[in-house]
């Protein structure tokens, strides 16, 4: 320390020893057994704003801001620990550009509005052409803001035009789920992870992604446990590191690693014969594809999978023939319990369903299923995909509770529920969100049907494929308005012709529901900064002002406003009216709305008043004989789901085939929709990092996260960099077929990609690998593959000057 | 050279003292130290004892801020530096503020 | 020439030969050790070298020695590529890394008269908190580390280890298996990128963390004072209280500490649990 230095310590010392004493916190006074209480922060509950593996954190607020976070030691979930994101989630309502009034668009730039003016151009737009608009939500959407999306456009605008960003990353598991076992959402629960002697990762690294639940697993380690973990994946992540196994395999390959294991356990004779006479069928895909296929016999079963031989999955896969017989012997060993765990590998492919559907047969067939420990568990990315994308339905196709608009019984189940005339409800289904997108982008006179689009809580101008197509297509048409609430400028804003403010985690009261059932609730603990109000508000008030202007969609059958309210006394709120939406608990009365669309499928959600109290609970939750409540670990089995019939072992009781059986399918290996070929010679897989979020408009705002991993980079093979003339570090240029992009090389870094491969996570708006990935989706699920396309790579400058430029995204 | 301790004196308002703390940044030369309720510590480095003055006027009259009080001074002067005071002079010691002078509102 | 003859030529000399092979045997070795004892104090300047083995170097090297002479046999060896260098073989010293857990520990006095003066206490607590948003967040990591392996972390971190200047502090909590899950470095490990001006300029954030008071209350002076902060994820107390660490108590010998020092029941879940979640009366209503 030189003297300068330390002078300027001194000072400081003393203007801190000062200030701490003023504030009080420095007073220490004899007698006084108070614990220094004073300084210590009030502590709230609340589920973690990031991932779908929904960790309880417990919120330190002192003077109307979030100053501190800590892990919930009673949580079930994660027992006290977070990861690094959640441990900085405080952070995020503090980024120094939080949006924090309407903007409109006017003359090309972005102008401060009331929100008056706001919400009128949006329901005027609305007024012109209501089927011409359509709303684009999120997984991250509260289940009360889902809800309220849901009923304004299926109710209140007889229109199905409503999607959420989980048709990009849950739509696969769905269906693989519904067309398994005829009802959405996993069996087991994360209690699998403490008991399996087996955990196999399909092209997941959870290690970086759920890295609690991955925790959870490997810790039982530290305490003698044994378990076994199997990584099957196209790259080598920080998941790898503690594995036993690892099988890297050729992209789009995993469906033929499936079945290879599904003949062993049928050639070695390994298989559960009784499980599967008793609970299971068999099942093909049609042509075209469908949900729910055509029934197959165990015969043409044994032939169809006879073909995938371990020999011809090793030529296929490369993974070793003897791997694969490994995998065939674990699966044939009932002494053991195997945990399955996969999520975006599985989820974005261009085959997400069949795959989905594989791993779900394996399990049935070898019988690991239904006992903790045995579970095939599909993760979510989200924080409450589960909960407000999929069980409120607030897809083009659904309805709530599980229904589908295609069914004319579903349909008028809602319209008596939510109290609407019959036919109210279109049983048309809306577009699915590439659709919705595309048709966006095109020119009306083009057929591009959809008009107004009003996006929340998400950012496709990042996270949509092929943005070119998909989104930047947007500039220059005159016609089209694009409506984004957000809470920070985002690559979706750069384009949007009205921006609106939004209330951000607890700034705003909320419900989640995590990727094993569970709902979790919390309540508003500091003001929104500025004018950023909630997006539950935004819907309503919204539906209100089309309501004044005479839209006839938004009275109930009493002639009623659709989102009436009233208080203790009975005197209806104007909730409409921000000064008042918070005079009441609007999230407890919609959430209470809600709850009996849950039942129909017994997906019971516990009532709000329980959910306060707990730090969340599991569905089916079902009301004891002592009047308490009890949750649901294990679906579908005995021993603990109490919609089992008493003396079953299993019952899949909303089975397809309606005999309480789940389908075993076939479904064959198929090459991905692109492949390297000689011009375009890797393969380019995109995801995340630990670090950061989905797009990363949270979390690049938290300085300890963007310090450690500050920009997107693209992931090479030594031999591959050495071979193009790259060194580490270099910024090189990325090209597809549909565009381009600029970042820096590294090699040996925080995951290893093969020879012919790269990965680039999507998570840096100034670097957007989302220029270049591809657009093709499932056909079953409609979720596009963000996992495989094809690439090559150049010197910078190397690329046609046609090609488009990476973005210049602030605005 | 001269360096002072402050203590800055945060409105109660919690966007007054955002826009407090905003504004303070804009500034070179000043450390900030860690917030003790509405108490913030800062150090100011200046040239001369005349604009670390100024500083300290200019910041008292910030909104958001409502006192700032001086806890420790030291100033060396080219001229004094190889004269009688040597060293330079300090004035307050860390604990033992001598020197606290409360602002104008 | 036969092989045979070719020995026997030598067999007069053999005894000096082994003199002088002993003599460069030891040479080399004590020079091997020597540079180890160096590399506490280049540990900071090797920003752009990783600290702790690499994964890919123990894999490749073992595998192919050949990338270190690219010449051949006949021209002089070239370096490697940067491409290649993480990949590369570090010849004899491709095993120092492990000798950090063999560094000689020195015994701590646990009798040592230590009162470090609140200049230096106030020191250590601002650099502690240089390296945490908030009192109780998890503290980013000082240093380069390996991006695919947590195994190495405790290598230093499984004790209080003096590497010259520096103190790699003991876990205080107990150690799960992912270090990285909740530790990341300050600054990326990954390539910086010359000229990016897009990153550099995202804007600054507003948070301000809780901190904990810095001394803990006594009930009367001279009683031992409560602990001032929370104790979440910090059960070990020693390591940082222990007789090696940078806030020294004054009594390493003793070791139950809960027994003289309470935790703050407002700090610690405690009275969070007796009654449940404390709301706001405006956003209760229902
Ligand atoms: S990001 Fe996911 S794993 Fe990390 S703390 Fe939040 S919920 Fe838990």
């Amino acid at each position: 320390m030189n003297r300068r230095d330390f002078i300027k310590f001194s000072a400081m010392a003393a203007a801190t020893a000062m200030a701490r004493r003023k504030s009080g916190a420095a007073e220490a006074g004899p007698g006084e057994a108070s614990n220094g209480e004073g300084n210590s922060p009030e502590w709230h509950k609340a589920p973690c704003r990031f991932c779908g593996t929904g960790c309880h954190v417990r919120v330190g607020v002192q003077d109307g801001r979030v100053v501190a976070i800590q892990g919930d030691e009673k949580a079930d979930v994660n027992n006290g620990l977070l990861c690094v994101k959640g441990y900085h989630v405080g952070m995020i309502l503090y980024g120094k550009d939080r949006l924090t009034q309407p903007l409109l668009r006017e003359g090309g730039e972005l102008k401060p509005v009331s929100w008056d003016k706001a919400i009128d151009v949006i329901a005027k737009r609305i007024m012109e052409d209501p089927d011409a608009f359509g709303f684009y939500g999120s997984g991250q959407w509260t289940i009360p803001e889902g809800y309220v999306a849901q009923k304004l456009m299926k109710a209140g605008l007889s229109n199905n035009h409503i999607e959420p960003n989980a048709r990009l990353c849950m739509a696969s598991a769905v269906t693989g789920f519904v067309s398994t076992y005829g009802v959405d959402e996993p069996a087991g629960c994360y209690q699998d992870l403490d008991e399996c002697d087996v955990l196999i990762m399909w092209g997941n690294n959870p290690a970086e992604m759920h890295p609690v639940l991955f925790s959870r697993v490997i810790d039982r380690r530290s305490r003698g446990e044994k378990v076994r973990l199997i990584d099957i994946s196209t790259r080598r992540t920080r998941t790898t590191e503690f594995c036993q196994d690892y099988l890297e395999f050729r992209p789009q390959t995993d469906l033929a690693i499936a079945n290879g294991i599904a003949h062993l356990l049928i050639q070695n004779g390994t298989f559960d014969r009784e499980f599967v006479d008793r609970y299971c069928h068999f099942r093909q895909d049609t042509e075209p594809d469908s949900l729910f296929g055509k029934p197959m016999s165990f015969e043409e079963y044994r032939q169809a999978v006879a073909k995938y031989t371990p020999e011809y999955v090793e030529e296929l896969s490369g993974v070793p023939a003897e791997k694969i017989r490994m995998l065939g012997e674990l699966f044939g060993r009932r002494d053991l319990r195997i945990t399955s765990l996969w999520c975006m590998g599985m989820n974005q492919h261009s085959r997400g369903t069949a795959i989905n559907r594989l791993v779900h047969g394996i399990h049935l067939l070898s019988g690991h299923f239904g006992r903790p420990g045995d579970a095939p568990t599909s993760l979510t990315g989200q924080p409450s995909a589960c909960g407000t994308a999929r069980e409120v339905g607030t897809l083009a196709h659904a309805l709530p509770g599980g229904r589908l608009v295609a069914k004319e019984d579903h349909r008028r189940q809602c319209e008596k529920l939510w109290n609407v005339p019959e036919g109210r409800i279109s049983s048309k289904p809306g577009y699915h969100t590439v659709k919705l997108w595309e048709k966006f982008c095109t020119p009306t006179n083009q057929g591009g049907d959809i008009r107004t689009l009003f996006v929340q809580v998400t950012n496709p101008g990042q996270s949509l494929p092929n943005l070119h197509k998909h989104f930047r297509g947007k500039k220059g048409l005159e016609d089209k308005f694009l409506v984004v609430s957000e809470v920070y400028p985002s690559a979706s804003t750069e384009l949007a012709d009205l921006v609106l403010p939004a209330s951000l985690w607890v700034e705003k009261n909320g419900i989640f529901g995590n990727s094993e059932r569970r709902t979790q609730q919390w309540y508003k603990m500091v003001e929104p900064p500025g004018d950023a109000r909630d997006d539950c508000w935004m819907t309503i008030a919204i539906a209100r002002r089309l309501y004044e202007l005479g839209h006839s969609g938004m009275k109930d059958r009493d002639g009623q406003f659709i989102f009436a309210m009233k208080n203790d006394e009975g005197e209806e709120v104007p909730i409409w009216q921000w000064p008042h939406y918070y005079d009441i608990n609007v999230d407890k009365r919609l959430y209470e709305e809600y709850r009996p669309f849950t039942w129909m499928k017994h997906k019971n959600v516990a009532p709000y008043d329980e959910l306060v109290k707990a730090r969340g609970l599991r569905w089916p939750v079902v009301e004891t004989d002592d009047g308490g409540w009890r949750e649901t670990r294990f679906r579908f089995s005995g021993f603990d789901d109490p919609f089992v019939e008493e003396g079953k072992r299993i019952q899949f009781y909303h089975s397809v085939t309606k005999d309480d059986r789940a389908l075993i399918w076939f479904n064959p290996y198929e090459p991905a929709a692109e492949e390297p070929d000689k011009e375009f010679r890797y393969w380019l897989c995109t995801g995340r990092v630990l670090e950061h979020w989905h797009t990363g408009t949270m979390t690049m705002r938290v300085p300890p996260l963007r310090r450690s991993m500050p920009h997107a980079y693209i992931e090479m093979h030594p031999d591959d960099a050495a071979e193009e003339g790259f060194s580490n570090g270099e910024v090189i240029q990325l090209m597809t077929r549909r565009g381009q992009i600029e970042a820096p090389v590294w090699i040996e870094g925080r995951g290893r990609v093969p020879r012919g491969s790269l990965f680039v996570p999507f998570f840096d708006e100034h670097r957007l690998v989302n220029l270049v990935t591809l657009g093709a989706v499932c056909p079953i699920s409609k979720e596009p593959d963000y996992k495989k396309c094809a690439a090559k790579v150049g010197k910078v400058g190397s690329s046609t000057p046609a090609m488009a430029k990476g973005p210049e995204v602030r605005p | 050279m001269s360096v002072s301790g402050l203590v800055i004196t945060l409105s109660e308002e919690p966007s007054a003292r955002d826009r407090a703390l905003e504004s303070l940044e804009a500034y070179p030369g000043i450390e900030r130290g860690q917030l003790s309720d509405r108490w913030l510590p800062v150090v100011v480095e200046r040239p001369d004892d005349e604009s670390g003055e100024a500083v300290f006027r200019e910041i008292s009259l910030l909104p958001g801020v409502e006192y700032v009080d001086v806890v420790f001074v030291h100033f060396e002067n080219a001229d004094t530096k190889q004269g009688a005071l040597g060293n330079g002079q300090t004035k307050g010691m860390h604990g033992s503020p001598q020197v606290t002078a409360a602002s104008n509102r | 020439m036969k092989e045979s003859d070719e020995l026997n030529q030598y067999r007069p000399h053999k005894k000096a030969t082994y003199v002088v092979m002993a003599v460069i045997l030891t040479a080399a070795v004590s020079g091997y050790f020597m540079g180890l004892q160096q590399t506490g104090s280049t540990i900071r300047e090797r920003q752009s070298d990783s600290v702790v083995p690499s994964q890919g170097t123990r894999r490749d090297s073992s595998k192919d020695n050949s990338r270190m002479i690219k010449g051949g046999s006949n021209g002089p060896p070239t370096a490697p590529s940067y491409s290649e260098m993480a990949a590369s073989d570090r010849g004899p010293n491709a095993d120092w890394e492990n000798d950090l857990r063999k560094l000689t520990r020195k015994k701590p006095n646990l009798f040592k008269q230590v009162e470090p003066s609140a200049q230096a206490r106030q020191a250590v607590v601002e650099a502690r908190r240089k390296l945490r948003a908030f009192d109780g967040a998890p503290p980013v990591i000082p240093h380069p580390i390996n991006q695919t392996s947590s195994a190495a972390c405790l290598s230093c971190h499984n004790e209080n280890t003096e590497i010259k200047d520096r103190l790699a502090q003991k876990v205080p909590h107990k150690t799960y298996q992912s270090c990285t899950q909740c530790h990341v470095p300050t600054t990326t490990d990954a390539p910086p990128m010359a000229g990016d001006t897009m990153t550099a300029n995202w804007p600054t954030n507003r948070f301000v963390g809780w901190t904990n008071q810095l001394e803990g209350k006594q009930a009367y002076s001279g009683g031992p004072p409560t602990i001032p902060h929370t104790t979440l994820m910090r059960k070990n107390c020693l390591s940082c209280h222990g007789a090696k660490a940078r806030l020294r108590t004054t009594h390493p010998w003793r070791q139950s500490c809960l027994q003289c020092h309470a935790p703050s029941a407002g700090l610690d879940q405690h009275r969070f649990l007796s009654e449940p979640f404390p709301v706001s009366p405006k956003t209760r209503s229902q």
